[in-house]
């Protein structure tokens, strides 16, 4: 055990009170969120829910299975993250080696392009134009294509491979014979792990979240991601009246049936991100530093 | 030989009879024969809270789409920033050939239809529009809401024609606290005042504290206090805030008796008889306080008691007829019923007479009853008992034959277009599901539920206070393009500060004698005049 100071515990104590104070109101909301998608619905709209579950239900999940465009969008979620992801990975992986490698021709021109885009844009509509002429519209490539190559992620491939990964090993792999596709592969990118594993969890992040793509691209239903869907629930009008014909009990347990769904489908949309992390967050870390200090 | 020429010559009038069996205006159905294929390409969304989230596999859809032989093609967009997108395919170019539920408002009508972008229906109802001139005829104020410039109509809209929805401005009453204290239901403003004074220093809930809530609302429309109490002093409507006086466009917001309105308010709010968080909870926060074990509230205002708490509070709340005011003013808001928009056939439709037909079907009785709750013979059915009596009174034209309880896409809900007059209304319905006959039987008094409870107000209590026609600020106005555009930030402006200044006068951050004067002046700055101006030249041209 370290023996510290006086001076030194007096300064631990409140340091520490006041970052688990911090941890507390940073945390409370996202606990409440977690506890009332597991109590009961009547519970949650009383307030009586606090600190602990009220009514331990799991009613708000079951009712996720029973509205198709939630699991759906949850699929599509899923699917677009993945595809996303590995698309964006080697698109990054083979436009940031060429780069790192000083025998490249023309590498400043072609560095000077890239970067020139980074400060321009062509704006919504020409976007949209863009999209709709290269017939990618109500596909889920016109998710993942135009986001996959982004500049910054190009520079820090690069500059990773020219900090980390030393000269000397490209030598000795072209004396044996190796060319450029199978050093990339086989030795490059396995040594590039940790700017991998933060790349990827930026773009699945990225993946995750988009709603403005998929709500300016998609047309089907089938096809919306999980965000468009979350919107709609978490913003729905509870007091419609015009419509009601039926017996309101029905149409109350309908609108308590949305109310519900709000919880648990924000704990089910964080659920997979909230997963992945701790796989990466060693990762995450180390690569972070990346390009600040050499050697 | 002989026979042969007869057979044919029978055969030739036959035919030639047959092709006068052909109705000369309208169309029959299937509208597109079996051999054909025709698709329209259709703008549409889910309601998630309607259980309305598959178009394609929906109940409805495929039954319409075999009655027409159109073949529908979805573009749909989330339930949530449906405008954005459809604004993004309008702007690329890019949108479907009929637009449900367009968002576009009379001048947006007007521009969109002056650029081609949207066709004008005159032609088409003319030709094929069977039902929707059927309904012209039985409703003309439909008619008159669509007509635009040049005696143009664009869109076809939503109808829907209950008692309840002519009235949403209302307040509702506790009835056990009155009869706790030996009062009764209070007509004039003093009496109201005197009654919220009861209520906070009687203990009606008798549990020995002062945790009595006399009147409470919500920052959320149809339950702010200020269009409710607002009309025992001057008449005030909802939406655009002006009234005409003589044929002259006033602004409620700026006289006197608006004033006189505010300092009764006030009043209230100083000696505690009107909550403060009525002007800044949501409805959530309105539904909590309906929630407790006791009952704390005196008053509610609210359009619908069972949206914001359950049967056994509801039961007890009493609705209240328009106060009458110190000088005998008594109105109560009245809404339009009439709609100025609705669904849309673009320039990029490739068959608008097939589009317009198709549309024109959704008017017919049996089809918009069906858009809106379900299959035929499957969840409703017209009535032929003529001696059944529902809780209104009435003898039902359409009841309920099953419960639509946790089933998803059967119906098409509030997207697209339908006609609902009072016959068809919920008004005119009964409930003869097996489970609500069961209900019926089993209960030893009749209950009377939320909706019925909301339409029984409005006809008792607020229909014999609408105003009179020459007050009430029309529905249409047609503004040139320049000045709708200038209207729309000028008037964003000046209601922005209008509602911020009412609660301000309330509460008492804003002196309501001192700083009136300067409140006015905010308004003139703000542009209240050059809106008031713009109105008054739409008026005159359109009404005088």
């Amino acid at each position: 055990m370290i023996k510290h100071s006086k001076k030194d515990r007096i300064f631990l104590v409140v340091n520490t009170s006041i970052l688990t104070l911090f941890l507390l109101i940073v945390f409370y909301p996202m606990w409440l969120v977690l506890i009332s998608s597991f109590s009961d619905p009547n519970a949650v709209t009383a307030g009586k829910v606090i600190i602990f579950p009220v009514g331990f239900s799991l009613e708000g999940y079951k009712a996720i299975l029973s509205y198709k465009m939630i699991v759906r969008g949850f699929m599509n979620s899923l699917v677009l993250m993945v595809l996303g992801t590995v698309f964006c990975l080697i698109v990054t992986a083979l436009g940031g080696y060429p780069l790192s490698r000083s025998d490249l021709p023309g590498k400043k021109y072609i560095m000077f392009i890239f970067t020139f885009t980074m400060y321009f844009g062509g704006g919504m509509i020409p976007y949209f134009l863009l999209i709709r002429d290269l017939h990618l519209m109500n596909t889920i490539w016109a998710l993942v294509v135009p986001s996959a190559l982004n500049v910054w992620n190009i520079i820090l491939m690069k500059t990773y491979f020219q900090t980390s990964v030393p000269d000397e090993i490209f030598q000795a792999a072209r004396v044996d014979g190796c060319s450029d596709i199978v050093y990339l592969v086989r030795i490059g990118l396995p040594l590039a792990k940790p700017i991998i594993a933060v790349l990827s969890l930026f773009t699945a992040v990225g993946m995750w979240n988009s709603y403005f793509n998929a709500l300016l691209f998609l047309n089907d239903t089938e096809l919306f991601p999980l965000q468009l869907v979350l919107r709609d629930i978490l913003v729905v009008n509870a007091t419609n009246t015009t419509e009601f014909n039926l017996d309101v009990e029905s149409i109350k347990r309908q609108q308590e049936m949305v109310a519900l769904l709000k919880y648990s489908v924000i704990v089910a949309s964080s659920a997979p991100l909230m997963i992945l992390y701790p796989f990466v967050q060693k990762y995450f870390v180390k690569g972070i530093m990346v390009g600040s200090l050499k050697g | 030989m002989k026979r042969l020429t007869s057979l044919v010559m029978a055969l030739a009038m036959i035919l030639a009879f047959s092709a006068y069996a052909e109705p000369t205006i309208g169309y029959s159905l299937p509208i597109v024969p079996a051999d054909e294929e025709v698709t329209i390409t259709c703008w549409g969304f889910p309601l998630l809270e309607n259980g309305l989230d598959d178009l394609d596999n929906n109940d409805f859809t495929i039954w319409f789409e075999e009655q027409t032989g159109v073949n529908i093609e979805w573009v749909m967009g989330p339930s949530a920033d449906r405008d954005t997108k459809l604004n993004m395919l309008l702007t690329s170019g890019d949108y479907p050939g009929v637009i449900f539920n367009a968002p576009f408002d009379a001048s947006q009508q007007q521009f969109y239809g002056n650029l081609g972008t949207i066709l004008p229906l005159n032609d088409l109802i003319e030709k094929y529009g069977v039902y929707t001139q059927a309904m012209f005829e039985e409703t003309p104020e439909i008619r008159d809401a669509l007509v635009r410039g040049e005696g143009k109509i664009y869109c076809l809209p939503q109808y829907m024609n209950s008692p309840h929805d002519e009235s949403y401005s209302r307040m509702w009453v506790y009835k056990p606290w009155l009869d706790a204290l030996d009062l009764e239901v209070p007509t004039t403003t003093e009496e109201f005042y005197e009654m919220l004074v009861a209520f906070r220093d009687g203990d009606p809930n008798g549990n020995g504290v002062a945790d009595e809530i006399p009147a409470v609302g919500a920052n959320v429309m149809f339950s702010e206090p200020f269009t409710y109490l607002v009309n025992s002093f001057i008449y005030l409507d909802n939406n655009s805030m002006m009234n005409v006086d003589d044929g002259e466009i006033i602004a409620v917001y700026a006289q006197e008796e608006y004033r006189e309105a505010l300092r009764f308010i006030k009043r209230l709010y100083d000696e505690n008889l009107l909550l403060p968080q009525t002007f800044t909870q949501n409805d959530q926060s309105l539904k909590q306080m309906l929630s407790g074990d006791t009952m704390t509230v005196g008053t509610i205002f609210c359009h619908a008691p069972f949206v914001y708490c359950d049967q056994e509070i509801y039961k007890d709340l009493v609705a209240i007829s328009p106060l009458v005011g110190p000088e005998g003013v008594q109105y109560s808001a009245q809404y339009y019923i009439t709609n100025t928009g609705g669904t849309v056939i673009t320039d990029k439709c490739e068959n608008p007479e097939i589009a317009f037909m198709m549309l024109d079907y959704m008017y017919k009785p049996d089809v918009s009853r069906a858009k809106s709750s379900g299959l035929q013979g499957k969840y409703w059915d017209w009535n032929t008992d003529p001696e059944l009596k529902n809780n209104y009174g009435l003898n039902p034209t359409w009841v309920y034959t099953a419960s639509t309880n946790g089933i998803t896409n059967y119906h098409w809900s509030l997207l697209g277009h339908h006609y609902q007059p009072l016959k068809l209304s919920g008004l005119y319905m009964m409930d003869m599901s097996p489970e609500a006959v069961a209900k019926r039987e089993g209960a030893t008094e009749t209950v009377i539920g939320g909706y019925e409870q909301i339409q029984i107000a409005a006809m008792e209590k607020y229909l014999d206070f609408f105003p009179p026609a020459e007050i009430r600020m029309p529905q249409v106005f047609l503004f040139e393009d320049e000045d709708a555009t200038t209207l729309a930030d000028l008037q964003y402006a000046v209601n922005n500060k209008v509602w911020e200044m009412r609660t301000a006068f309330v509460v008492g951050s804003a002196d309501i004698d001192e700083d009136w004067d300067t409140y006015i002046e905010d308004l003139k700055a703000l542009g209240m005049d050059e809106v008031l101006s713009i109105y008054q030249e739409a008026y005159d041209n359109q009404y005088k």
